[in-house]
């Protein structure tokens, strides 16, 4: 595994007892990007993460942050890595700003302005002195994820970043998780806010019932699902020539137009001004992440098996 | 990174209100355990008066207030409630995962606060001794006039404090392993309290009454193990260990506690 890839999982799988909560998590996280991890509840996430962060001891597979293997007993990699799972890890007797003095603690080479600069950052340097118990749900976040970039880290591993914070917050968050990407942080998330993801991330792996389904660039994701609507005169005849487009996906004729799936519009485009055709529309209808994940997600795994083969089998 | 550990787990106990809580409560007590009886005394005729102004003027004073830090004394109990709070609550507040997400390996961590609990552990002994001895001075001033320096003997009083402080170890890492394993405070707490009541105190009592082969299985309980060390030299009782043996003991029931509690805490997993 090379330094250009922070962090890998091979063929990670948890099971509790009877109980299969991740089967298959394979994936790889590059350097400078945002990667979004995200499924349906249950999916396997939360424990997935779990076993990265080695609070849970795998059944099988490996993992390897910033290079190094992580496991429960061999977790010095995570020295580098900023972490907030699920709801945070606060001592809710203190304050914040006595949190962020007990984490500097862990970190004596950082200095203790860092912890006026974080509060500034996620926006609680008026609440700095304030019990966290007093904390609303929102404001624990921004201390969790005041916590979590304490340290500069290389690595940024989040479980729903926002959950809990007003969209004026999430807008905030969104915005410091990008000037972090830009300044050579390296994030992995997940969420169950898709938008989210399709705004921020650059990559993202779907998983469902405890195996990575996907995984690749949100814009390679949903250029595959993009649709090209030509509309013409006569869509039974065009539908014929657009079927012997090579790697065209389904070809769908409609009452006025042409649904073409699996190949971008500029080639439907070329393709038919080559054959003579010039179409009166021509509509691109791209979904959203929501509407892929939905399609990926609600489909039966098996049934995708079946497409994938007889994809590859034309 | 131990070091840091320590640090960070002295810095949390010395923010802890429960901490100074108990302290407060623990000089109270003393205070007024020591001028209750005192009061008391005053209604007494000289005789009977003098013979209660012992426990609560020195040289006997000192070792009472040192004994009030004691396993079975409102100082072990104090210590329990503390230790088991402190450790038990960094599971439900999930703080324990964020050590161990900043690269902090389970031994050191687990390590540092075994170690860690034996500050409040000291600062109870040393806090009973310094008030218990304060107060018993005073009210040994008020009805003799002088301390009777000379007849304190330091050394009594110093092996006294070793001993108690020594026989609490197995009482800490025992509150410590049950925090780990049950994650709760309640459970923690009731649990440990129910050792110190009914194992040690109801049920090593009948043992001692039963006798015989029986009996002497009390005499290895923390509780007998701390009894053979306080009663060395006051003549060979019918269940008595030598000093030895119960040092042995003691370091025992604490090694196989504290090791019990790395091996839970090593396979421990930690999901939300």
């Amino acid at each position: 595994m090379t330094t250009d890839i922070l962090l890998e999982t091979e063929r990670l799988k948890k099971h509790f007892g009877a109980m299969r909560a991740v089967e298959d998590v394979s994936l790889s996280v590059k350097r400078a990007e945002i990667f979004g991890f995200v499924g349906p509840n249950g999916a396997g996430k939360t424990t997935s993460i779990s076993m990265i962060l080695g609070l849970i001891y795998p059944t099988s597979g490996e993992i390897e942050v910033l290079g190094q293997r992580v496991t429960p007993s061999h977790n010095r990699a995570l020295r580098n890595v900023g972490v907030m799972v699920g709801a945070p890890s606060l001592l809710l007797a203190f304050s914040a700003r006595q949190n962020l003095q007990c984490l500097a603690r862990l970190y004596p080479t950082v200095p203790r302005s860092r912890i006026d600069e974080v509060l500034t950052l996620v926006g609680l340097q008026s609440a700095g002195n304030r019990a966290v118990s007093k904390f609303s749900t929102g404001m624990k976040q921004r201390l969790g994820l005041a916590l979590a970039v304490f340290n500069r880290p290389e690595l940024l591993i989040l479980d729903e970043p926002t959950n809990g914070m007003d969209p004026a917050g999430m807008h905030e968050i969104r915005t410091l998780l990008r000037t972090l990407a830009e300044q050579g942080t390296t994030i992995f998330f997940s969420s169950h806010l898709l938008h989210e993801v399709e705004l921020l991330c650059t990559r993202i792996a779907v998983v469902q019932r405890g195996r990575v389904i996907v995984q690749g660039a949100v814009s390679d994701l949903l250029n595959t699902q993009e649709s090209v609507h030509v509309h013409v005169a006569n869509p039974a005849q065009v539908a014929q020539v657009l079927r012997a487009l090579p790697n065209v996906g389904a070809v769908k004729t409609q009452a006025a137009y042409v649904e073409v799936q699996g190949v971008p519009s500029d080639r439907v485009l070329a393709y038919l001004v080559a054959q003579g055709i010039i179409p009166t529309q021509v509509i691109i209808a791209r979904p959203d992440l929501e509407s892929v994940f939905l399609e990926l997600t609600q489909e039966p795994l098996v049934t995708r098996q079946e497409v994938v083969m007889e994809t590859a089998q034309r | 990174m131990f070091w840091n550990i320590f640090l960070l787990e002295k810095d949390k106990l010395f923010n802890r209100a429960i901490f100074w809580i108990e302290l407060t409560i623990l000089t109270l007590i003393i205070v007024l355990v020591d001028v209750g009886l005192y009061l008391v005394s005053l209604g007494f005729s000289q005789q009977a008066a003098s013979g209660l102004a012992k426990s609560f003027t020195w040289p006997v004073g000192l070792l009472t207030g040192v004994g009030i830090a004691g396993s079975h004394a409102i100082g072990g109990l104090l210590l329990v409630v503390l230790i088991g709070t402190v450790t038990a609550q960094e599971y439900s507040w999930r703080t324990v995962h964020m050590w161990l997400c900043h690269g902090v390996s389970r031994p050191t961590l687990l390590g540092a606060k075994l170690v860690a609990a034996l500050l409040p552990t000291l600062i109870v002994l040393f806090s009973s001794l310094l008030v218990g001895g304060v107060v018993t001075a005073v009210l040994t001033y008020a009805i003799h006039g002088n301390l009777s320096l000379s007849a304190t003997e330091v050394k009594q009083v110093a092996n006294f404090l070793l001993i108690t402080g020594y026989s609490l170890l197995p009482y800490v890492t025992l509150t410590f392993l049950l925090a780990v394993l049950t994650r709760s405070t309640g459970a923690t707490i009731g649990i440990c309290l129910a050792f110190i009541f009914l194992v040690e105190g109801i049920v090593y009592s009948v043992l001692l009454n039963i006798g015989g082969a029986i009996g002497q299985i009390g005499q290895y309980l923390p509780v007998g193990l701390t009894n053979s060390l306080l009663f060395q030299g006051s003549g060979p009782g019918p269940f008595t260990v030598s000093a030895n043996i119960a040092l042995l003991g003691i370091a025992l029931y604490t090694l196989v506690f504290a090791g019990i509690t790395f091996v839970v805490f090593q396979r421990q997993s930690f999901s939300n």
